[in-house]
């Protein structure tokens, strides 16, 4: 349609109109500005941080929660890594199956370091052998075989005797007769009466039918048991010694600390001493306190000399060793049966009802109950409330102090009354919860709490008559919604309940005071009382 | 200064769709925060006028869109052609045209407004309202006539009773 002279006219008189800027005017527009969070420069990041702002929310909840949840476990962790500990500490030890027992005897020891009596060789380093070590090796060749059939009756003699330690019936030991242990026992009975002679400590002497003499009997000595002069009955009377009448002696307990192969040495040491040698416990035992330890010290400080150690005949008596499945033994007594605190967490999942003042909402709700004390509740929920009732726009102005027409009925027919307004609003909100359950018997529970309602969205319903325009009579009913801004944090609230636990259903009943962030109608602040109810299925 | 620079403008655009001085204020602000909100996405090479124009019109139809289920209570009288003489017209002041332009009927205005103070097409106006471009004409047809008759009751000393003047126009 082509603009004809009188729209021209209409036009030009309308675009010729420039209203004069005031500071009033500039007053509302900030006000707006800061009602849209815009408080900065135009165009600046505030605004959209604040229009997301219930997403920062949620985010900041979701965030505290795993936090929470990351300590709680780390503190679990390590509380059940105590009681590990301490369970495995003061459980019994367990039948060693046979190929353990053969290598545990090596180094007669208490039977928490005979478990570590392994050992890998991970790299051969061969070494310049002394002539008079190349003799003992000769010798040592000899007696491999005999030496080793004898050290493990010895050993299996020894394990029998050491409390603790368990035969595995499986397994068929050869013991070395009893009257072999007798004439050690004799000797060192007697023994004491050499010893006493000479006041020099027992490994300092020379050994009666030691290879080498002077310095080189060190040497000869950490040669270990394959050594001539260190035959079966020597090591038996060593091993006895671990078990004889002196079982307390402190050379013959364990040193777990140690590796394996300075127990190897400690023990060969010992094996190559002489008859005097074998009985020095008993000296040592009617000796003082300080020669005993002295004397372990010498032991434990005689030099190590890796060289001398014949590595290869070990690593052949290991491979000739015969390779069984270990024996797995019955439990000889039922292990012991530990409590175990209460440490899952729980989920319960259910509806959800509260009534306080003005608003009732209903919806769905999950709880997690952590560590059977702390309850942190979400879910979500229709909240409704009945804001008010006015009989004329004219009362909800008075009422008020707000513009009913200029706020939800702009377009209205000013000449046209309006009666029987009623304004509800309707929020959908998530409740969060935080609570602590205090038992107050096997299925009843005090569960104080604290909270806070955040708002998803708010819609304003409006519902209002009027008189039906001539010709027509009688009154028409207008109902609207209109979408409000949303606020993010609505109320905080305070409550306590009483939960009742049946099997896998919860019931909560309490009271619950609300205080809102945000006013009413009119304008004001008010906290509510209510009440709440739950029901819910614990998974 | 962005607001004060462009208050004169922006607030006779809103003036020209709303029915009261307050209710344009509204409109106003509600369009500057759009504007400042997405100043971001203003092209340079454009002028400003026009894009704080379209952003004030859109604004104003989305309020004419919420106040819209209010309006099909109202009556709608229907208008006749008056004759008006268009010297008149050019001797009115223009706060006397915008005030009987604000007593029309929201949708009257916005038509009226839409396509003939801001250049949209009849087609457009009822796309953008979301109606039939048949009644849109229509509307705007009636929206003229009642302007006319409003003029007429306002100044009737300056209608001519038979519109029959070289000068009278429909």
């Amino acid at each position: 349609m082509k603009p004809d002279t009188f729209t021209e006219l209409i036009r030009r008189k309308l675009e010729s109109i420039r209203p004069d800027f005031t500071e009033r005017d500039w007053a509302r527009m900030q006000r707006s500005l800061h009602q849209a969070g815009l408080s900065g420069p135009p165009g600046g990041a505030g605004g959209m941080l604040t229009g997301q702002s219930w997403l920062l929310v949620a985010a900041g909840v979701g965030t505290a929660v795993l936090l929470t949840l990351a300590v709680w476990q780390r503190a679990e962790i390590n509380d059940l890594r105590q009681k590990l500990a301490a369970t495995a500490k003061a459980a019994p030890v367990p039948a060693k199956p046979a190929d353990t027992v053969q290598a545990a005897s090596q180094s007669p020891q208490s039977p928490q370091t005979r478990a570590a009596d392994t050992v890998y060789i991970t790299r051969y380093v061969p070494v310049q052998t002394m002539p008079a070590t190349r003799q003992a090796a000769t010798d040592q060749n000899r007696y491999t075989d005999t030496n080793t059939a004898e050290n493990r009756s010895a050993e299996t003699t020894d394990r029998s005797s050491v409390p603790g330690w368990i035969n595995v019936p499986g397994y068929t030991s050869k013991k070395t007769p009893q009257s072999n242990n007798k004439d050690r026992n004799q000797r060192v009975a007697t023994a004491p009466q050499k010893n006493l002679l000479t006041s020099e400590p027992d490994e300092m002497r020379m050994p009666e039918s030691g290879v080498g003499k002077s310095s080189d009997n060190r040497g000869q000595d950490n040669r270990g048991q394959n050594a001539p002069a260190d035959g079966p009955a020597r090591q038996n009377a060593v091993s006895d010694r671990a078990v004889g009448p002196r079982g307390n002696d402190t050379r013959s307990t364990a040193r777990p600390d140690r590796k394996s192969d300075v127990n190897t040495s400690v023990a060969n040491a010992r094996q190559t001493g002489t008859e005097a040698e074998a009985v020095e416990g008993a000296t040592i035992t009617n000796g003082s306190q300080q020669q005993r330890g002295a004397e372990g010290v010498l032991a434990l400080l005689q030099p190590r000399q890796p060289g001398t150690i014949d590595w290869n005949a070990r690593l052949a008596r290991r491979f000739r060793r015969t390779v069984s499945v270990p024996a797995v033994s019955a439990p000889t007594q039922k292990p012991e049966s530990q409590a175990v605190a209460h440490v899952a967490t729980v989920f319960r999942l259910g509806v959800s009802t509260s009534l306080r003042a003005r608003y009732w909402n209903t919806g769905l709700v999950a709880e997690t109950v952590i560590n059977g004390r702390w309850v942190l509740s979400a879910g979500l929920v229709r909240s409704s409330a009945v804001l008010g009732s006015f009989v004329t726009d004219e009362d909800y102005d008075y009422q008020t102090r707000r513009n009913f027409r200029r706020e939800f009925a702009p377009g209205f027919d000013p000449k046209r009354d309006i009666y029987g307004i009623k304004v509800r609003s309707v929020r959908y909100q998530i409740p969060l919860s935080l609570g602590y359950r205090i038992p107050l018997g096997s299925s009843l529970a005090l569960l104080p709490s604290v909270g806070a309602y955040l708002d998803l969205s708010n819609t304003m319903q409006i519902a209002f008559s009027y008189r039906r325009p001539y010709p027509r009579s009688g009154y028409d009913v207008l109902s609207f919604a209109e979408n409000q801004p949303v606020t993010p944090l609505n109320a905080y609230t305070f409550g306590t309940a009483l939960e009742w636990h049946q099997k896998h259903w919860v019931a909560q009943g309490g009271l619950l005071l609300a205080r809102p962030l945000y006013s009413d109608l009119n304008g004001e602040v008010s906290s509510a009382l209510g009440g709440r109810v739950r029901l819910l299925y614990q998974f | 200064m962005l607001f004060k620079q462009f208050f004169g403008y922006a607030k006779s655009i809103c003036l020209r769709y709303t029915a009261s001085a307050e209710e344009a204020e509204d409109v106003l602000n509600e369009g500057f925060l759009k504007a400042f909100q997405h100043l971001d996405r203003f092209d340079d090479s454009l002028p400003f006028k026009a894009w704080l124009r379209t952003i004030l019109v859109n604004t104003a139809i989305s309020h004419y869109r919420k106040n819209q289920r209010f309006e099909q209570h109202t009556s709608l009288e229907n208008a006749e052609p008056v004759a008006v003489d268009i010297n008149v017209v050019d001797q009115m002041a223009a706060d006397d045209i915008l005030g009987l332009v604000q007593q029309l009927t929201p949708t009257y205005r916005t038509v009226f407004m839409m396509h003939v103070v801001d250049g949209y097409s009849l087609h457009e106006v009822a796309e953008l309202l979301g109606h039939n471009e048949a009644t849109v004409r229509s509307t705007f047809a009636r929206a003229r006539y009642k302007l006319q008759d409003m003029i007429r009751l306002h100044h009737p000393a300056y209608v001519p009773a038979g519109a029959t003047t070289k000068n009278a126009i429909l």
